[in-house]
């Protein structure tokens, strides 16, 4: 009866593990080009740290992921958290804002961050124009082409991309605990933000643990929507970049330029690993303490 | 179930040593093949098809009344065109190499990148065919291997060029700048009249390195870029100095916020005849045409500091054609490539496209075309980051243009960007390590 995953173990071993294996093994090798050279060991790795102007890149962009990681946690996690409270709480359009909310996450990436590109065009783009209009003129930014606001631009259409699908994790937790919790608390008298603090919050922890991972993951995969939006060297002057952009740029050349596949693969080794060390710490984190109903 | 897992196990892994066998090649192909009779006669070829890969399908029908042309002159020969897209192109090539799958003839990307390619031993050396001979050396440098052999034919010329709006020019009574100080002051001109003077973006960096291109040689002259290529001069030296200073004093006639604009956006405003000038590749005239059919343009050149100085035309070579050592054709191939390097191969190729050829000697029937071909005669400049700096880790093109667009942001200074290229360039760049 086993063999009837080989199939399906063939497209994994070909498509996912054979290509990790390599990218591992070539990360101990120099490259010349697309050519690979002599075992050189941890060289790419030290590479990494040590050759200016490449280590103040890895912990810029290093920083900036962390940075999407928090605040996409506060956007996706928490926002999310809340409004599907809400949406739990009050029946009335429930359907039409699960659908609303979920949209944009059926548009591809690039897609969305084209749209959001000429929304936030500095000096045509509708959100000044709309500031501009409502005399709020004072508030209008060069909102992608300042550092000061670039990355956090970026980080607020991933989260309106991602909130629909955190939304619909944590309602789907919130219905599958028994309403007679809620009813009993209610009836010795609980207000609503206890409900939401003692019972809500506990019980829907496994739904915390998925979105967190996700979360954490998908920060750390960040490229499509911020190449999208941002090019490939995370502009303006790196304050967006990302490591996966930088991963881009070592192991593919980025914009013309030489690829060095043996940095790309040993950055991305390291990506792999350190995210799946921090997701499994993660579990551990979230699967200690067992709520029970 | 012993057996069950064991034949599990042999056949994943059995798969992966398959998968392994296949995508490692790294052994490149033959160096070189032997006789160079490039000069056959024609009717020698017998029903030979030659496949040709390009990354421009929006060419194929001009190469097809091209390659017409070249299939009367050889009977036996039949051209087949395969265009790709062109940010898959360097992966679909090398996978074709590294599996010997690949074409008769490639289209190659000029200088570094397309070094790595004739370094691997893929192609065969052409520096023998007669046409060459009447290219100018600058141009040959651009499909040299590191052996310092030719291993294509330059296809292309791009040249960095400050475009203007002649219409626009007309209305508000402004003189074509032919100094560098005039140009400001159009500029301030324009600024005064509530045009924008020059369309610039920034939200992509290499937007900024090639605004300086089209302004640094008039900075520089030659004798900068040969002194650096000799390694007696370096960025800190004051003419480079003051190449980015000219990218400071245009700054203020900038659209606000450029940084965060498009090239699209930026091409929109000048096409539509809401900015003056527009810097940028000559390959944008076409598209700047499809956007406003009715656009009057000249160009403007890197223009010197003073009117006893000299226009200059900052140029580098877009791609060439090189043949496969490998190829069962190379004969015929060579033949192509014979026919690439000619005299009406450039004419036609500069008719179709628009594009100036690096044959000498070729006219275009477009004025505008024909006045760049005219400004590089009198005093073409190799493009120094296009063609020197495009090397290192990271590119110091790269450095270069993402520190232009830190300054514009306030991040650093222009002092910093100097810092940046020369700490850059001493890491790697060949004149430097002396």
């Amino acid at each position: 009866m086993h063999l009837f995953v080989i199939p399906a173990l063939l497209v994994y071993a070909v498509f996912v593990l054979y290509p990790v294996i390599l990218t591992l093994f070539n990360s101990f090798f120099a490259f010349e080009g697309l050519k690979r050279g002599a075992w050189i060991g941890f060289d790419n790795f030290t590479a990494l740290f040590t050759t200016p102007p490449l280590d103040t890149r890895v912990w810029n962009a290093l920083g900036n992921n962390i940075q999407i990681f928090v605040l996409s946690f506060a956007l996706q996690c928490v926002v999310g958290f809340l409004v599907a409270s809400l949406l739990y709480q009050y029946r009335g359009g429930r359907e039409i804002f699960k659908a609303a909310y979920f949209l944009p996450r059926l548009l591809s990436l690039i897609v969305i961050g084209f749209l959001w590109q000429i929304i936030f065009s500095p000096n045509v783009g509708a959100l000044n124009q709309f500031l501009e209009a409502a005399g709020l003129g004072a508030l209008a930014q060069n909102w992608l082409g300042s550092p000061s606001t670039a990355l956090y631009t970026v980080i607020f259409v991933e989260g309106w991309y991602r909130l629909g699908f955190s939304i619909l994790v944590f309602l789907a937790s919130m219905q599958a605990i028994p309403g007679a919790i809620f009813e009993a608390a209610r009836l010795d008298g609980a207000s609503r933000v206890r409900l939401l603090w003692y019972f809500m919050l506990p019980l829907t922890r496994p739904a915390w643990m998925i979105l967190t991972v996700l979360t954490f993951i998908a920060s750390f995969e960040m490229f499509d929507l911020v190449y999208a939006m941002q090019g490939v060297t995370g502009s303006p002057f790196y304050s967006s970049d990302t490591l996966g952009l930088l991963f881009y740029r070592l192991a593919f050349g980025g914009e013309g330029g030489t690829a060095a596949i043996g940095l790309g693969s040993a950055l991305a080794l390291m990506l792999i690993v350190g995210m799946a060390l921090i997701s499994g710490l993660m579990v551990f984190f979230f699967t200690r303490k067992r709520v029970e109903w | 179930m012993r057996t069950t897992r064991n034949a599990l196990w042999t056949t994943l892994i059995a798969s992966l040593v398959l998968v392994a066998a296949c995508g490692q090649d790294d052994g490149g192909g033959s160096t070189a093949t032997e006789g160079n009779d490039a000069g056959q006669e024609a009717g020698e070829f017998e029903d030979v098809t030659l496949e040709v890969y390009s990354w421009r399908p929006e060419d194929a029908e001009g190469y097809r009344a091209i390659f017409d042309q070249f299939e009367e002159l050889h009977p036996g020969i039949t051209v087949e065109f395969s265009p790709f897209s062109s940010t898959d192109y360097d992966q679909i090539l090398q996978s074709a190499l590294q599996s010997g799958s690949g074409p008769d003839i490639v289209q190659m990307r000029s200088y570094a990148r397309g070094r790595q390619i004739a370094d691997q031993g893929y192609l065969e050396p052409v520096g023998d065919l007669d046409g060459l001979g009447t290219f100018d050396d600058e141009y040959l440098d651009a499909v040299r291997g590191s052996d310092g052999e030719v291993y294509g034919v330059p296809l292309a010329l791009n040249a960095a060029v400050t475009l203007y709006n002649v219409d626009v020019f007309d209305e508000h009574g402004v003189d074509v700048p032919t100094t560098w100080p005039e140009l400001l002051d159009a500029a301030e001109e324009f600024e005064s009249a509530g045009v924008t003077p020059v369309a610039q973006a920034g939200d992509a960096a290499y937007l900024l390195s090639l605004t300086h291109a089209a302004l640094a040689p008039g900075a520089y002259g030659p004798d900068f870029i040969d002194q650096i290529r000799a390694g007696e001069t370096d960025f800190t030296a004051p003419e480079f100095e003051a190449s980015i200073q000219r990218m400071v004093d245009l700054e203020p006639y900038f659209p606000p916020n450029f940084v965060g604009i498009s090239d699209d956006e930026a091409r929109g405003m000048f096409a539509m005849g809401e900015a003056a000038m527009y810097i940028n590749g000559d390959y944008r005239i076409a598209p700047l045409r499809e956007l406003n059919p009715d656009l009057e343009m000249g160009i403007i050149p890197a223009l010197p500091d003073s009117s006893s100085g000299e226009v200059k035309v900052s140029t580098w070579v877009d791609g060439a054609y090189a043949a496969l050592a490998d190829s069962e054709n190379v004969e015929a191939a060579r033949a192509l490539l014979e026919f690439m390097s000619s005299q009406e191969f450039g004419q036609a190729f500069t008719e179709q496209f628009a594009r100036t050829s690096p044959v000498p000697g070729t006219q275009a029937e477009d004025e505008l075309i024909q006045s760049l071909i005219d400004l590089s005669d009198q005093g073409a400049v190799p493009t120094l980051f296009h063609i020197d700096l495009a090397g290192g880790q990271p590119d110091t093109k790269e450095e270069f243009e993402n520190a232009l667009q830190g300054m514009y942001v306030g991040a650093i200074d222009a002092d910093e960007v100097i810092e940046t290229v020369q700490t850059s360039a001493a890491t790697w760049y060949e004149p430097f390590q002396q």
